[in-house]
């Protein structure tokens, strides 16, 4: 199957799922890219091109279209695997879109210096949200 | 009373024995003197000097031997009998000034006193990446709040020591913990713990002592939110969706300004 333009979502865990729900309500096309045999059948059920395999090798990455998709969202929890998929996304499209997800702070610049445009961390994401409650009710 | 750690067992016990061979020392040496023992020893020794071969040498150091251990064994018993009482006072006295002045347990006591001292404060339950992180934020504030953090981590208690961070050693959901850090008197609490369960009953104590107090709470899954509202959170933030979320936005911001 041929993708043009869309979006590819490297793992459904909670951070995949979310961005995928993100991008849909945008109507942006996605494809995901996941192991876990049972979500990738959720994910066809649901109408969502999905493709079981590893997000860090090549053959996934180009099965999922990448030299024709416009953007990567990689969101696997493990920082290493992440930065794996970074490089490797950057090696078959320079031009692409790359945002991801850091765990662990020492991974963000890691990230960035590999070529991800946006890195977000679940933990600097949850501790503005909740300092910025803080500071309101100071 | 507060339960004494292993250090202070141990220096209990060296305490009471150092105690009791002294106290058993002294007694011998004060029985030697008020007995005339010493008077006694002379003699015998005098004896074997000036008579060494007489019969009557031997009876007579016999006899006084005889003697002396009977009756020293008898006040012996009486005395320590007496000083047992005494001698476990003194040493829960010593423990508890040894494990009062050891450096870590200061630091502790010092801490307890800065909560007790604190009211409209931030209490954080947990200390992790996320509360790091925040911790960080909030100490480089405009207006710098005043912060204690609940930590059970021996290792994370030490660091924060370090960094001047005021810390009660107990677990988050633990309403002693909650006490000590003066939640009754707190503008707002925050649980950050990677556990919905621990972080779900802290909010509940914590609302228990408090009824104006703010509630903040991490969790991990979406369904724990209703339940963390209805027992009384003001708060509730899911980092692994925000994280989703602002990747999800990046990307559709940016292929939007793209088309």
């Amino acid at each position: 199957m041929e993708f043009k333009d869309h979006v590819i979502v490297c793992g459904y865990g909670i951070v995949g799922e979310r961005i995928v729900d993100i991008l849909l309500e945008h109507k942006i096309n996605v494809v995901v890219i996941e192991m876990d045999h049972k979500k990738v059948e959720l994910l066809k059920e649901r109408g969502i091109p999905a493709i079981e395999g590893d997000a860090t090798t090549s053959k996934a990455l180009k099965e999922a279209g990448i030299t024709g998709a416009k953007a990567i969202a990689i969101a696997m929890d493990d920082d290493a695997k992440n930065l794996f998929a970074v490089i490797t996304a950057k090696s078959l499209n320079e031009n692409i879109l790359i945002a991801t997800r850091a765990n662990e702070e020492l991974f963000e610049t890691k990230l960035a210096d590999a070529g991800a445009k946006f890195v977000a961390t679940p933990n600097k994401s949850a501790s503005d949200e909740l300092f910025n409650e803080i500071v309101k009710g100071l | 009373m507060e339960r004494l750690s292993e250090s202070s067992w141990n220096v209990i016990i060296s305490s009471i024995i150092i105690s009791t061979v002294l106290i058993a020392l002294s007694i011998v040496v004060l029985y030697l003197i008020t007995n005339n023992a010493y008077l006694d020893a002379y003699y015998i020794i005098d004896t074997f000097f000036n008579a060494p071969n007489s019969a009557a040498t031997w009876d007579l150091a016999q006899l006084a031997l005889t003697y002396h251990f009977q009756k020293f064994a008898t006040v012996l018993s009486i005395v320590i009998i007496d000083n047992i009482g005494k001698l476990l006072v003194v040493s829960f006295i010593i423990a508890a000034v040894v494990d009062m002045v050891s450096f870590a347990n200061l630091e502790k006591y010092i801490s307890r006193v800065h909560a007790k001292r604190m009211k409209g404060h931030i209490i954080i339950c947990g200390y992790n990446e996320l509360s790091k992180r925040l911790i960080g934020e909030l100490l480089g504030a405009k207006k710098k709040p005043k912060i204690v953090v609940i930590e059970s981590n021996e290792e994370v208690i030490v660091d924060l020591h370090h960094r001047h961070i005021p810390v009660i050693e107990g677990g988050c959901s633990s309403m002693r913990s909650l006490k000590l850090a003066s939640a009754d008197k707190a503008k707002m609490i925050i649980f950050v713990k990677q556990n919905d369960a621990e972080n779900l009953i802290g909010a509940v104590e914590a609302r228990k002592l408090n009824k104006e107090i703010k509630i903040l709470v991490r969790g991990t899954k979406e369904e724990v939110m209703t339940k963390m509202y209805r027992a009384g959170v003001d708060m509730c933030v899911l980092p692994e969706y925000l994280a989703g979320i602002s990747i999800g936005e990046y990307i559709a911001k940016h292929l939007g300004v793209q088309r």
